[in-house]
C-alpha cells in the first residue's frame, strides 16, 4: 500500500529508486505545470472518440490505448468499480502485463489498482518488484516501475488506471500530472457507459421477467394512458402494445361492469391509485377484450414514484375464468355429491327400514311354526304317551329341543340385527360394576359351580350402557360356559396394554382354543367347538365385535388349546372424558 | 279344580295352530270359558264393537293380522266408549321393543310373548287366566 499524503516521499523514492532496498509508493505534490500542446491534443482526441460511446469495454479500450501512447509507458490497465459486487473489475489491458489480468477483481485497498481507488490520489512506484504490495504475477511478467490514478466523478471514485515500465524508468511529475487529467477525462465517459450499461442489464431483466410472466402487466402514465404492456398482457386484451400504446386504457378495455353498466372514470379501481398513490387489489373484475369479450380478471396495482413525484401506476393481472370455472364446477360437483348423498342416505334409510320389517317378520313369522312343532309335539308326547313307544317318544323330545334352538338362534340373530340399527347412547358406564353383576347373575344361577372373579374396580369408560352390557355378558358367559369343566375356574376383568394399546380383557383358564383359528371366531354362526363338547350358536362373539365396532373399536383374542383364553377390548380414546361430546 | 264362569274369553289370532296350541293350553289349565275366535282384525272389531254379543272378560290379541293388525285394533277398542276399559292382553310371537312400547302406550293391559316352549305357554296361559278371569274385578258395565 502506499503511503499517505505527508510521507516525505523523496526518501522513499530514493530508498526505492536508488538504494535498491525495500520499495515504497509514493505520491507526488500535486503540480499547476501546463499541460504541453501534444498532451493536450493527445487528450482533445480522446474526448471526441469516447463522447457519446456508450460501450463501456470500448472506452476501456480507448483509454487504456491513448495512455500507453501518450505518457508513453510500456503497458496500461484500467479498472471499473462494481457497486453491486464491491469489487474493482480489469476491464481493458494494453500489453501482456499479466496474461490473467483480465479477469482479476480487486479489493479497494488492494495493491495499486486498490490503493488509488480508495485513497482517490496517485501513486507511483519505482521498484515494483521490491514492493511490498507487488502482485507476483505482475512481477513475473517484468513488470519494473508503476503508476496509478483513480478515475474520479465528483470527486469520487468509479475505478482506477495503472502504468507500468518493463525498463527501471520511472514515471515523472509530468506523466503523473497527464495520467490524472486522463483519469478525470476517462472517469465520466466510463461512468456513464458503465451506469447505461446497468440499466440496460436491468431492462433486460425487467423484459425477460415481463415475458415470461403469465400474468399480464401494463404500465399506465399519470393520466392513465398505457406506456407499456407485455405479451401475456396483449393476448389477454387482444390489443398489441403498439395498438394500445398512448391510449386511455380504462376507455378502452375497463368501461363496463360485469354486468354490462358502465364503469364511469371515478369509480375505477385502477386510477384511483393515481390519486390516493396507494396500492389495490382487486379479485373480481371484468376487462374487455379487442374481440368486445368480457374477460374475468383479478388485478392489483401499484404507483410510480420518480423522484417523489408519482408519475404512473403498474397494472399486473390475470384471466380468472379458469378459476371461476373451477369454482363453479366445484360448487356443481358439491351439489351433485350433495345429492348423491342424500339419495344413499334415502337408500340406507329404505333398506334400514327393509331391515327392521324384516326382522319384524322374522320375529313373528319364524316362530310361529316352531312353537307348533313344539306345542303339538309335546301334546303328541303327553296326551298320546300310550300311542308312541320309547324311541318314538326320543324323537319327540328331540323335534322339541331342536325347536328351542332355533328359536334361541332366531332371537339371538334379532339381537345382532337390533344391535346393528340401534342408536348409541354414550354414556358413562362403570364396566366394573357391570362385570361384577354379571358375575353375581352368573354364579346364582348355578350355585354348584365353583368359578373365582378377579374385577378390577373403577374401569368407566363412555358409551351405550345396554350394549356394552350385551358385549360383557356374551364375553363372560362364553369364560363361564369354557370353564365348565375346570375344577378351579378363574375368571378375570381388567385393563391391560396389549398389541401396544390399552385394553379392557376378560380372561379365563378354561378349554381356550386354537390361535390358528383365530380369524374365524368372530364370524356368525363360526364355532370352534362341537356341540357335544360346548353348546353355543356362534352368534355370540359377533355380536360382541359388532357392539364393540360400533363404539368404534376393536375386539381381539389370545388363547391357547386347554390353556384358557383372553378376549381384548380396545374402545376409542377420549372415553374417560367425563363431559365428552357423544 | 274347573274354573267355569259364563264369561266368555275373545281370542284374536289367524293362525290355525296357535288357536289350537291357545284351545289345548286352557283346556290343560281346566279354563273352560266360552272361547270365541276372531281371525282377523275387522272380524274382531265387528264383535266386539257390534251391539249384537256381550263384551267378552278379556280379549288376547295377536298382533300380525290380516287387513287391520292388533294394535290398529286396540287403538280403534280404546277410542270407543263400550270397549275403552275392556281388559285386552296381547299375546303374540314379537318380542320387538317397538310393539311392546306401542302395545302399552295404546292401552293394553298385559303383553303376553308366546313362548315357544309349550309348557312355558301352558305356564303363561294359567297365569293370565289366574289374574284377569279370577282375580281381576271387571269394569263396572252400564
Amino acid at each position: 500500500m502506499g503511503h499517505p499524503l505527508g510521507v516525505p516521499y523523496s526518501t522513499a523514492w530514493l530508498v526505492g529508486g536508488i538504494v535498491g532496498g525495500v520499495s515504497a509508493g509514493y505520491r507526488q505534490p500535486p503540480t499547476t505545470q501546463a499541460l504541453p500542446a501534444d498532451a493536450l491534443e493527445a487528450l482533445h482526441q480522446l474526448s471526441v472518440a469516447i463522447a457519446g460511446d456508450l460501450n463501456l469495454a470500448r472506452i476501456a479500450s480507448m483509454a487504456v490505448g491513448h495512455a500507453r501512447t501518450l505518457l508513453p509507458a510500456d503497458a496500461a490497465h484500467l479498472w471499473v468499480w462494481n457497486p453491486r459486487t464491491e469489487l474493482l473489475r480489469c476491464l481493458a489491458r494494453e500489453e501482456a502485463v499479466a496474461p490473467a489480468i483480465d479477469e482479476w477483481m480487486a479489493r479497494p485497498g488492494e495493491s495499486i489498482v486498490g490503493d488509488v481507488f480508495a485513497s482517490r490520489e496517485p501513486l507511483l512506484v519505482d521498484d515494483y518488484p521490491s514492493w511490498e504490495h507487488a502482485w507476483p504475477e505482475v512481477v513475473a511478467a517484468g513488470v519494473r516501475t508503476a503508476l496509478g490514478v483513480p478515475l474520479l466523478v465528483n470527486d469520487q471514485p468509479v475505478g482506477a488506471m495503472v502504468v507500468h515500465n518493463y525498463t527501471p524508468t520511472p514515471f515523472n511529475v509530468r506523466q503523473t500530472q497527464l495520467l490524472s487529467v486522463f483519469g478525470a477525462q476517462v472517469g465520466p465517459a466510463i461512468e456513464i457507459a458503465r451506469l447505461y450499461e446497468e440499466s440496460e442489464q436491468r431492462r433486460a431483466e425487467a423484459e425477460a421477467v415481463n415475458l415470461s410472466l403469465g400474468e399480464g402487466v401494463s404500465v399506465l402514465d399519470s393520466s392513465g394512458r398505457l406506456t407499456y404492456m407485455n405479451p401475456a398482457a396483449e393476448e389477454l386484451l387482444g390489443w398489441t402494445q403498439a395498438e394500445l400504446e398512448g391510449h386511455d386504457l380504462h376507455a378502452t378495455a375497463h368501461f363496463q361492469r360485469e354486468d354490462g353498466s358502465p364503469l364511469p372514470v371515478e369509480d375505477c379501481p385502477i386510477l384511483v391509485v393515481l390519486r390516493t398513490g396507494k396500492t389495490i387489489k382487486v379479485e373480481d373484475d371484468v376487462f374487455t377484450t379487442k374481440d368486445g369479450l368480457m374477460v374475468p380478471v383479478s388485478y392489483s396495482a401499484s404507483p410510480i414514484v420518480l423522484h417523489g413525484k408519482l408519475v404512473g401506476l403498474v397494472l399486473a393481472f390475470r384471466d380468472i375464468e379458469a378459476r371461476k370455472m373451477n369454482e363453479a364446477a366445484i360448487r356443481a360437483l358439491n351439489a351433485e355429491l350433495e345429492q348423491r348423498v342424500l339419495e344413499r342416505t334415502a337408500e340406507l334409510q329404505a333398506s334400514n327400514e327393509e331391515l327392521v320389517s324384516f326382522a319384524y317378520s322374522v320375529s313373528h313369522d319364524l316362530r310361529a311354526p316352531l312353537r307348533a312343532i313344539d306345542g303339538f309335539s309335546r301334546i303328541l308326547a303327553r296326551s298320546y304317551r300310550d300311542a308312541v313307544d320309547d324311541q318314538g317318544r326320543d324323537y319327540l323330545d328331540r323335534i322339541s329341543a331342536a325347536s328351542q334352538r332355533m328359536g334361541q338362534l332366531i332371537d339371538d340373530l334379532l339381537n345382532l340385527s337390533r344391535i346393528t340399527r340401534a342408536e348409541l347412547r354414550r354414556e358413562a358406564v362403570d364396566l366394573s360394576a357391570l362385570v361384577r353383576g354379571i358375575a353375581d347373575d352368573l354364579l346364582a344361577a348355578e350355585p354348584t359351580r365353583e368359578v373365582t372373579f378377579e374385577i378390577q374396580d373403577g374401569l368407566v369408560v363412555r358409551g351405550d350402557a345396554r350394549l356394552l352390557r350385551g358385549a360383557l355378558e356374551n364375553l363372560l358367559r362364553n369364560a363361564w360356559k369354557f370353564t365348565s369343566k375346570e375344577p378351579a375356574a378363574r375368571i378375570e376383568f381388567g385393563k391391560a396394554t396389549n398389541k401396544g394399546r390399552p385394553a379392557f380383557f376378560v380372561r379365563d383358564n378354561g378349554a381356550g382354543f386354537d390361535m390358528a383359528y383365530v380369524d374365524k371366531l368372530f364370524g356368525a354362526f363360526q364355532r370352534l367347538h362341537r356341540p357335544t363338547e360346548f353348546e353355543g350358536n356362534g352368534i355370540g362373539l359377533a355380536t360382541v365385535q359388532r357392539i364393540i365396532r360400533r363404539h368404534g373399536g376393536e375386539v381381539w383374542a389370545q388363547g391357547d388349546v386347554g390353556e384358557g383364553a383372553t378376549f381384548y377390548i380396545s374402545l376409542r380414546e377420549g372415553e374417560k372424558k367425563p363431559h365428552g361430546s357423544p | 279344580m274347573a274354573v267355569r264362569n259364563n264369561k266368555s274369553i275373545l281370542l284374536v289370532e289367524d293362525n290355525p295352530d296357535d288357536e289350537e296350541l291357545t284351545r289345548v293350553a286352557l283346556r290343560e289349565n281346566n279354563i273352560l270359558n266360552d272361547l270365541t275366535v276372531a281371525r282377523d282384525g275387522p272380524e274382531a272389531l265387528d264383535y266386539l264393537l257390534g251391539d249384537d254379543n256381550a263384551l267378552p272378560q278379556v280379549v288376547l290379541l295377536d298382533l300380525k293380522l290380516p287387513k287391520i293388525d292388533g294394535l290398529e285394533v286396540l287403538r280403534r277398542l280404546r277410542a270407543n266408549e263400550r270397549t275403552k276399559l275392556l281388559p285386552v292382553v296381547i299375546l303374540t310371537s314379537s318380542k320387538e321393543e317397538q310393539d311392546l312400547v306401542e302395545g302399552y302406550s295404546l292401552g293394553a293391559n298385559s303383553y303376553v310373548r308366546k313362548p315357544i316352549d309349550f309348557g312355558q305357554f301352558i305356564g303363561a296361559v294359567k297365569q293370565l287366566e289366574l289374574y284377569w278371569l279370577v282375580l281381576n274385578a271387571p269394569p263396572p258395565t252400564d
